[in-house]
């Protein structure tokens, strides 16, 4: 019989001013273990101030997906050295982490294009993850 | 049998189960090796107005701290946590959530979603 197990797939590029993490497949319950390694593994090798974390290529998010992220993006935050977007393309994922409110912690954007300008801008003003939402919010509001 | 229907959002029923489902699962995990309790049943119930899932499982049913966060909060009280989402989740997404006393004393997650209307 042919099961479909849940997987996850991790790649990691960096750029001159951020780090990238893109998720692709299930950020589940099944894969919890598996993406704290994967994740925690990828930040710990990433150089630069700020994480962009793509999960526009992810099919399925669940609770211990949410609370993952959370969990580093808490951990990143106490290095007070690196930021986290989250890139969401994908309507169903993007409607997920508004429900759950996430926009209040971390910008949530169409794509990756979406943040080259924000740096080109501010890049040099962003301290922590306060400052970002702090200049994000007021960049969304005069757009 | 084979039964298709339709919600008002696919992908918040599919991932509403999926929490009730995994919600079960931890319950289930808890019971540490007593295999012949490893099960849990999902029901469907499908009308022309709504579709009603049931999970129960064989665990010691959900502790009255997780039943209390989900009366009392909402997913923005959580923002930070790292876990206590899934039953809150499921508040927000589907129509009605509540819970069913069953007369072997364990209880069972019940939910709700409207079907689609094809006009």
């Amino acid at each position: 019989m042919n099961r479909q197990i849940s997987t996850l797939e991790l790649e990691m590029t960096s750029s001159k001013r951020y780090g990238k993490i893109l998720l692709k497949g299930k950020l589940v319950y099944n894969t919890q273990q598996f993406a704290c390694q994967k994740i925690g593994m990828a930040l710990s090798e990433m150089k630069g101030d700020v994480v962009v974390v793509d999960v526009s290529n992810l099919q399925f998010i669940d609770s211990t997906g949410l609370a993952l992220l959370i969990h580093f993006l808490k951990k990143e935050v106490a290095k007070k050295k690196k930021v986290i977007f989250a890139v969401s393309s994908n309507k169903t994922i993007k409607k997920l982490l508004m429900i759950a409110k996430f926009h209040k912690l971390f910008p949530i954007v169409e794509s990756e294009q979406d943040v080259m300008p924000f740096f080109a801008s501010s890049y040099g003003a962003i301290a922590d993850q306060e400052t970002l939402m702090r200049i994000w919010t007021g960049v969304r509001k005069r757009d | 049998m084979l039964v298709f229907f339709s919600v008002q959002d696919r992908d918040m029923f599919v991932l509403s189960v999926h929490e009730a489902v995994i919600n079960s699962v931890k319950a289930i995990k808890q019971l540490g090796e007593e295999t012949a309790k490893k099960t849990f049943l999902l029901s469907l119930r499908i009308t022309e107005e709504d579709v009603t899932v049931t999970v129960m499982d064989e665990g010691d049913g959900i502790p009255v701290k997780q039943l209390e966060r989900m009366r009392e909060k909402n997913l923005e009280d959580l923002l930070l946590a790292e876990s206590g989402r899934g039953l809150l989740l499921i508040k927000e997404t589907m129509d009605d959530i509540w819970l069913e006393h069953r007369e072997n004393g364990k209880c069972a997650i019940a939910m709700k979603m409207r079907r689609e209307r094809n006009e």
